[in-house]
């Protein structure tokens, strides 16, 4: 499996993006990672060190956008870089959909950004990288609720 | 009801956050006595809803009261009223020599607060609530006073303001501020609010 889970966690340390593909971790063990990557992530220097950090025997990437810190959870031999660049690339899709994309749409409009998430990864894996089709599918997805 | 604490020790300027934070919210001043006043029906809109904040203001006169407020809002009696609000924000003075310990006891707050919540609630991943502590000063504050409230309520999970520094964005171009402020409060998931369209 590449990618374990996908968070995105605000400075208080709220959870607005919860994605789990690796069905191993219990709900217990979520809520501790959550608890965990929040005093890890805050607590690091994000002008001198990197985007990429070991957490339990895996590898963490994350970027900071605008008071969001999204995290990504591979494996320890898996290429961070690209997977730093794909949550760029969520990122930005998620920018251009809600047009100046922000903390309020992740939580009032959840269910369109787990309909992107689900465009773009599946099961651990980077399902579809153009920005294009994920927008164009997802409005496809909107159209039938 | 979306109700929200908001407590300090006196003359910390809780009432000059809300009138900063909301237009016309009262005519009263820090230099009152406000332990107990409420301020109901505050308007609070986004794009996405809008609603009505009850604010609950609190003060102490020193650590030791601050100490007996936090025992009496966890105790037994008190759980109504932890199960009512919707988040704490605390006000302090950076000069206070107790900053830590005062902390320390609101994040005992928050964490009963939370387990509470999530006894009641066993699907829920996390108690939505406001933990903020919003720290303000008269003068210049110690970078290195700075960092270690820092680092003390992000180990306890309780986000901090600023309100010491003027600028209204930090070097990510996040906002900060009273800017933060509001933000914290139109991102909160309120359980009494009309969803627009």
């Amino acid at each position: 499996m590449s990618i374990h889970y996908i968070l995105a966690l605000n400075r208080q340390g709220k959870v607005r993006i919860s994605k789990w593909f690796d069905r191993k971790i219990s709900l217990d063990e979520q809520f501790q990672v959550r608890q965990k990557i929040h005093r890890l992530i805050l607590s690091r220097d994000h002008k001198n060190q990197s985007n990429f950090v070991e957490f339990e025997k895996k590898k963490l990437v994350y970027r900071r956008y605008a008071g969001l810190f999204f995290c990504m959870c591979i494996d320890m031999d898996d290429g961070e870089l690209m997977y730093l660049e794909s949550i760029h690339l969520l990122v930005e899709v998620l920018d251009q959909y809600f047009n100046n994309v922000c903390e309020l749409d992740l939580v009032f409009s959840f269910y369109k950004v787990y309909a992107v998430i689900d465009e773009m990864f599946m099961s651990g894996e980077i399902e579809e990288t153009s920005k294009a089709v994920v927008l164009d599918r997802v409005d496809q997805v909107m159209a039938y609720n | 009801m979306n109700r929200v604490i908001i407590v300090g020790q006196k003359k910390t300027a809780k009432i000059a956050l809300l009138r900063s934070l909301f237009e016309g919210v009262t005519e009263r001043s820090d230099g009152d006595d406000n332990s107990g006043l409420i301020l109901s029906n505050v308007p609070l809109s986004t794009r996405y809803y809008s609603c009505n904040l009850d604010f609950m203001v609190d003060e102490y006169d020193d650590s030791k009261e601050w100490e007996d407020w936090c025992e009496e809002i966890l105790s037994v009696e008190a759980l109504e009223l932890r199960e009512a609000i919707n988040g704490i924000i605390f006000i302090f003075d950076f000069s206070s020599k107790s900053i830590l310990q005062d902390l320390t006891k609101l994040s005992k707050v928050y964490d009963q607060i939370e387990q509470d919540f999530l006894l009641r609630n066993k699907d829920s991943i996390q108690w939505e609530g406001i933990k903020l502590a919003v720290g303000f000063s008269r003068s210049p504050v110690a970078q290195q006073l700075l960092d270690e409230v820092y680092d003390a309520s992000l180990e306890k999970g309780i986000e901090l303001v600023d309100l010491s520094i003027a600028s209204q964005e930090n070097a990510y171009g996040e906002a900060t501020g009273i800017r933060r402020v509001k933000e914290i409060l139109e991102t909160c998931s309120w359980p009494d609010v009309v969803k627009l369209r």
